[in-house]
């Protein structure tokens, strides 16, 4: 453990800054993804680097930063949200469009980072959290479980469906634009 | 395994999140199944466009300008000598200090407050006691007869049912005390006036307050009047005695 009273405060610092700040352009891009604003994404990002300097002495030496960090954030952003009653519990009817996807679509070929990441936008952010915390950040299932503070087989289920949804997505795109393969292969 | 299966688990394969019996399982069909490798590589490649569609988006990007300030401004706090940090762990060590001090004071004051009213009390009710009570019989035949510039203090408690019996300057132990001796309904009534010899109790709040005790089976009503101190000692009920005190007091302040 970094314990500030067996440090110094400078070797704090360089500790601080090896394992903690260079993590902040991860941290950012995961803040702009849930609050979609950059001035909110900026705070939210000071915030969780304020409040990981401040509990820095509880951070454990060879424990994934990065997620700890994350689970800090999350937290903040809970709070922000709670304050400003935008908090939303898991919407049942969003689970449910999520069930109703009758077949695995297909994934269109040719397609660019730009289309993949409006076709992410498109999915319910209780979904794309998880799928961009666990397919951009990589964060393992029990880390996701702790960042969220859900039951693994939440993050598990709601992965399911949020990649699942993504494919919809840009199924759907590539069929507008007239390209992509033709889903619902017979297969097995 | 059929391809179903495989493509209901194919994401937690890529995510490496499964267990190493279903790993063997997969393996086992991709070696036979082009189409299921063609799905596979398809995913991949989009969680790899995914990856990099976030991470090269400039809205997704970190302002560097934002980023210097950042940085700096937490420098500042984790190098500042006398930080939150300091202070987090030094705020309940002195909130502790500074309430034992309180306490100490407090207790101190009070210490002092009640030894100098006790000693002063003692004094007090040693004149009643061995100046009115012993002589008070050879006072009431002055009775009407006593100046009254000598007895203005005292003048406002006197109706026809309390006399003023003597007043003279009396002295025990080395303090000194103006003795107003009075009987009211044969019982016998000193009032005692002494200068304070402590100025933190002549402040205001002290004026104020008349402080009511029964003493050695007498009743005592004792207030602050300016610089002086003055005891009411009777025999009377604590409610007599403490309303010939305020009669008192009400008389000095007017």
């Amino acid at each position: 453990m970094f314990g500030f009273g067996k440090t110094t405060t400078n070797e704090n610092w360089v500790n601080f800054e090896r394992e903690a700040l260079s993590h902040s352009e991860d941290l950012y891009r995961v803040a702009m993804w849930m609050v979609r604003d950059v001035e909110e994404a900026q705070d939210l990002t000071q915030e969780t680097l304020m409040q990981a300097l401040k509990s820095f002495h509880r951070y454990e030496l060879g424990t994934n930063c990065k997620a700890w960090m994350m689970t800090i954030m999350h937290h903040l952003n809970s709070k922000r949200r709670m304050k400003l009653g935008r908090l939303q519990l898991v919407e049942d009817t969003e689970e449910r469009i999520a069930e109703t996807i009758a077949f695995e679509p297909s994934i269109p070929q040719n397609i660019t980072d730009q289309e993949v990441l409006e076709a992410l936008k498109k999915v319910s952010p209780q979904f794309s959290q998880v799928v961009v915390l666990a397919d951009v950040e990589d964060f393992a299932y029990k880390e996701i479980s702790q960042i969220l503070d859900i039951p693994i087989g939440t993050v598990m289920s709601r992965l399911h469906r949020g990649r699942k949804l993504l494919r919809s997505e840009l199924a759907n795109y590539a069929r507008n634009y007239g390209f992509g393969r033709d889903q619902e292969e017979a297969c097995g | 395994m059929n391809c179903r299966d495989f493509r209901e688990i194919a994401d937690t394969y890529l995510s490496d999140e499964l267990l190493v019996e279903t790993n063997h399982e997969v393996f086992q069909h991709l070696e036979n199944c082009a189409e299921c490798r063609q799905e596979l590589s398809l995913r991949r490649e989009v969680r790899q466009r995914l990856r990099a569609s976030l991470i090269n988006a400039p809205e997704f990007k970190l302002n560097p300008v934002f980023a210097n300030k950042l940085k700096s401004k937490l420098k500042d706090t984790a190098l500042r000598p006398n930080s939150w940090l300091n202070w987090k762990l030094l705020t309940p060590v002195l909130a502790t200090l500074l309430i034992a001090i309180s306490l100490s004071f407090a207790l101190f004051y009070r210490k002092s407050e009640t030894g100098f009213l006790t000693e002063i009390s003692q004094k007090a009710i040693n004149r009643h006691e061995d100046c009115g009570l012993r002589h008070f019989k050879e006072w009431e035949e002055q009775i009407g007869k006593i100046p009254a510039e000598k007895i203005s203090f005292v003048k406002s408690l006197q109706n026809k049912d309390t006399e003023i019996l003597e007043v003279h300057d009396c002295e025990f132990a080395g303090k000194r005390f103006t003795h107003y001796v009075l009987e009211r309904n044969g019982k016998v009534i000193s009032v005692l006036k002494t200068a304070s010899e402590n100025a933190a109790e002549t402040n205001s709040n002290k004026e104020s307050s008349i402080v009511c005790e029964k003493t050695q089976g007498l009743q005592m009503s004792s207030f602050f009047a300016g610089p002086e101190l003055v005891f009411v000692i009777s025999e009377l009920s604590e409610a007599d005695n403490l309303s010939i005190a305020r009669q008192l007091s009400d008389s000095i302040k007017a």
